[in-house]
């Protein structure tokens, strides 16, 4: 079947592996490139049908699947059994069949600004976005049925590309946003990723992540996440939100804690860990890491859901089973 | 354990059909459609309010169904403005709907009366629903935050009796009917956190409740029962003396004794997690049916004469299910979490097929 558009495709901005690196989270610089001019070397409608068709390449194409980050369908759902606390035994995203039907045209908007440093190689910062309807649903134990909220969604991934040699490259970007719209009370900050042997991977809200910090693990590697979060509303729920890590396609979820136990450093300092492993198969994966409102678990009678996502992208070398 | 192995769900559907030898009186819902109401439409008058009223058997129904109700009288679909019964014949009849306040279950204790639950307590009688039969301090104000209010989601008569009903919801609450005109909250029960999914009502003396927590009224006072692991989702009653209980580890069977808290363990799945299970008695006969979310097919039980059998199913593809809705043993109807339609299964043929919008 012929893959649509580049522009009606790209969805999610994920880590190349084998691109050049740039300073991480260095804010863009130097001029904007010159209007126009066929008789030149730059024309932005030129430079942008060859960003989509970089992206839209054999080799790149597959790290930009929306499916393999945080839409599988219907749903991400945990399989942990019983309720934990008031939460239930498993909850995820669903998107309606229409939003399904048309799930190829992922992007509403893409926003790129062009500028040459001073050695004249040109650089690209792309904003992908998009809002689309959406579905909570969650499963209680302690009812016959599952419990639905609809809301709007934002997503949003931002992408920097180089053109050296006359080959657009993707060097950086930043962990695929998933938000609610109009803005909601929770938000994701910061993710420090501990892969036993390297270094730390720290990840900030809105800063890009250079392909060569990208996280590149070996097969079922253990690891460590640490999550901040910041809740900017009045809530009577204690605490005012959840933390959560997800390995798709594994369909279970992990809940982070802040109380000094299994990866948390120190109980009670805002920073919410878990450790894990990562899975067997090797290849392009993503982590996903949700903050999500107490009220969204609490309050079931109303539309009240307020969450935000972070997708990572992570590689897994082969080599030999940890 | 905090850091638990990812691995991957593959259950989809579990239908579980338990045969009781039990020969007792039936206390039993209808096991037709009609039940011994004659006429759905008898339950409310024909004359045309405000969308509601009755439409003539075969007729079409149109509008996204919001809701399904596992009512005395059969499914029941909410559809706007109206109530529409499921049929096997395909057919429905309609009613008004209740005012829209996330209602979550109906009953209907006899022809003309009607009960909806969800933010507060709305009756149908003489042809009209009034919300004003709750007291305020039981499920808080209409204008409280939805944050701090209950959500009812249960509502049971006892048999015969349209004056002794209970309905329970969030927050450990439940209501009793004073028979009158009001519904009032229980207090000598001890609940204040646990949340109620659940309520069956057998006579003034015997009533059932579960949800987070099992408990049983014998008239005097509440007796938690301990002796079912985790949560509840659903109970059945064939009669006085057999009540089923689904949970995500299996069903369990009160063996009718004198101890309210002899449960024992008769289907442990293993290996698999029963999702959002829906079970209901027919005559002597008590069906279990839960879907899996998210994951287009998996596996069904079923048990018959003692043994129980594993086979595939199929779910409708890219479809979403997120209420069951048993009509018959052999038939149950399921609405998709979209709203976009429901779908009918055959639980003998184990075979889906698309019933209406």
């Amino acid at each position: 079947m012929r893959r649509p558009s580049i522009v009606l495709s790209i969805s999610l901005l994920a880590a190349s592996v084998a691109i050049a690196g740039c300073p991480w989270g260095m804010p863009i610089s130097g001029q904007t490139p010159p209007p126009n001019d066929p008789s030149k070397q730059f024309n932005v409608d030129n430079e942008k049908q060859e960003l989509n068709a970089l992206i839209d390449s054999e080799a790149v194409r597959p790290y930009f699947d929306p499916s393999k980050l945080i839409n599988d369908g219907v749903g991400i759902f945990a399989s942990d059994g019983e309720s934990e606390d008031l939460l239930p035994r498993r909850w995820g995203r669903s998107y309606p069949k229409t939003v399904q039907a048309a799930s190829e045209r992922i992007v509403d908007q893409m926003a790129i600004d062009f500028r040459t440093d001073a050695q004249s190689v040109l650089t690209a910062e792309a904003t992908f976005s998009v809002t689309r309807a959406a579905r909570f649903v969650a499963d209680f134990a302690w009812q016959n049925r599952l419990v639905t909220k609809s809301y709007n969604e934002a997503a949003e991934r931002k992408a920097r590309f180089v053109k050296q040699n006359g080959q657009w490259r993707l060097v950086s970007l930043s962990p695929m946003t998933l938000g609610v719209t109009p803005s909601g009370k929770v938000s994701l900050d910061l993710v420090r990723l501990k892969v036993d042997g390297a270094a730390p991977i720290l990840i900030r809200d809105g800063s890009l992540l250079d392909s060569s910090q990208a996280p590149r693990v070996k097969p079922l590697q253990a690891a460590t996440v640490e999550v901040h979060a910041t809740y900017t509303g009045t809530s009577t729920d204690q605490p005012p939100y959840y933390l959560f890590l997800s390995l798709p396609p594994g369909r279970d979820r992990l809940r982070l804690h802040d109380d000094g136990l299994a990866g948390d450093t120190l109980a009670g300092d805002g920073l919410y860990a878990a450790t894990f492993n990562f899975p067997a198969d090797t290849g392009l994966h993503h982590m996903v890491i949700d903050a999500v409102s107490s009220s969204t678990f609490t309050d079931l009678g109303s539309n009240a859901y307020d969450a935000s996502l972070w997708g990572i992208s992570y590689l897994v070398q082969g080599g030999e089973a940890l | 354990m905090r850091a638990k192995a990812m691995n991957h769900l593959g259950c989809v559907a579990l239908v579980a059909i338990l045969t009781s030898g039990c020969t007792a009186a039936d206390f039993a819902m209808p096991t037709g459609a009609m039940g011994s109401w004659g006429a759905p439409n008898s339950l409310v008058d024909s004359s045309p309010r405000g969308g509601g009223g009755t439409t003539p058997t075969g007729s079409t129904i149109n509008g996204a169904t919001v809701a399904l109700f596992q009512t005395s009288i059969g499914p029941i679909a909410w559809k706007g403005v109206q109530l529409a019964q499921m049929q096997s014949t395909g057919t429905t009849l309609l009613w008004n709907a209740p005012p829209d306040r996330n209602n979550q279950a109906l009953a209907i204790p006899q022809s003309g009366l009607a009960w909806a639950v969800g933010y507060g307590v709305a009756r149908y009688q003489n042809s009209e629903w009034n919300s004003d039969v709750t007291d305020v301090d039981a499920v808080a104000t209409p204008t409280t935050a939805s944050s701090q209010r209950v959500l009812l989601t249960d509502v049971s008569f006892a048999p015969g009796s349209s004056t002794v009903g209970y309905a329970v919801g969030t927050r450990g609450t439940i209501l009793r009917y004073n028979g009158v005109d009001r519904w009032t909250k229980v207090t000598d029960a001890g609940l204040t956190t646990e949340n109620l999914g659940t309520v069956k009502v057998l006579a003034p003396n015997d009533v059932w409740v579960a949800g987070q927590v099992l408990m049983h009224y014998n008239g005097n006072e509440w007796t938690k029962v301990t002796t079912v692991p985790g949560e509840i989702s659903g109970l059945a009653v064939v009669d006085a003396h057999n009540v089923w209980a689904s949970t995500g580890s299996g069903l369990y069977q009160w063996d009718g004794s004198a101890d309210w808290t002899a449960w024992t363990a008769k289907f442990v799945p293993t290996g698999k997690t029963v999702g959002a299970p829906r079970i209901a008695a027919f005559g002597n006969t008590v069906v279990g049916l839960a879907i899996e979310p998210g994951v287009p097919s998996g596996a069904v039980f079923t048990y018959r004469n003692g043994t129980w059998q594993t086979e595939t199913v199929t779910v409708p593809a890219d479809v979403g299910l997120d209420t069951v809705v048993l009509a018959s043993q052999n038939l149950a109807y399921a609405k998709t979490y979209d709203n976009s339609g429901v779908y009918r299964f055959d639980l003998t043929s184990k075979t889906w097929s698309y019933y209406s919008e």
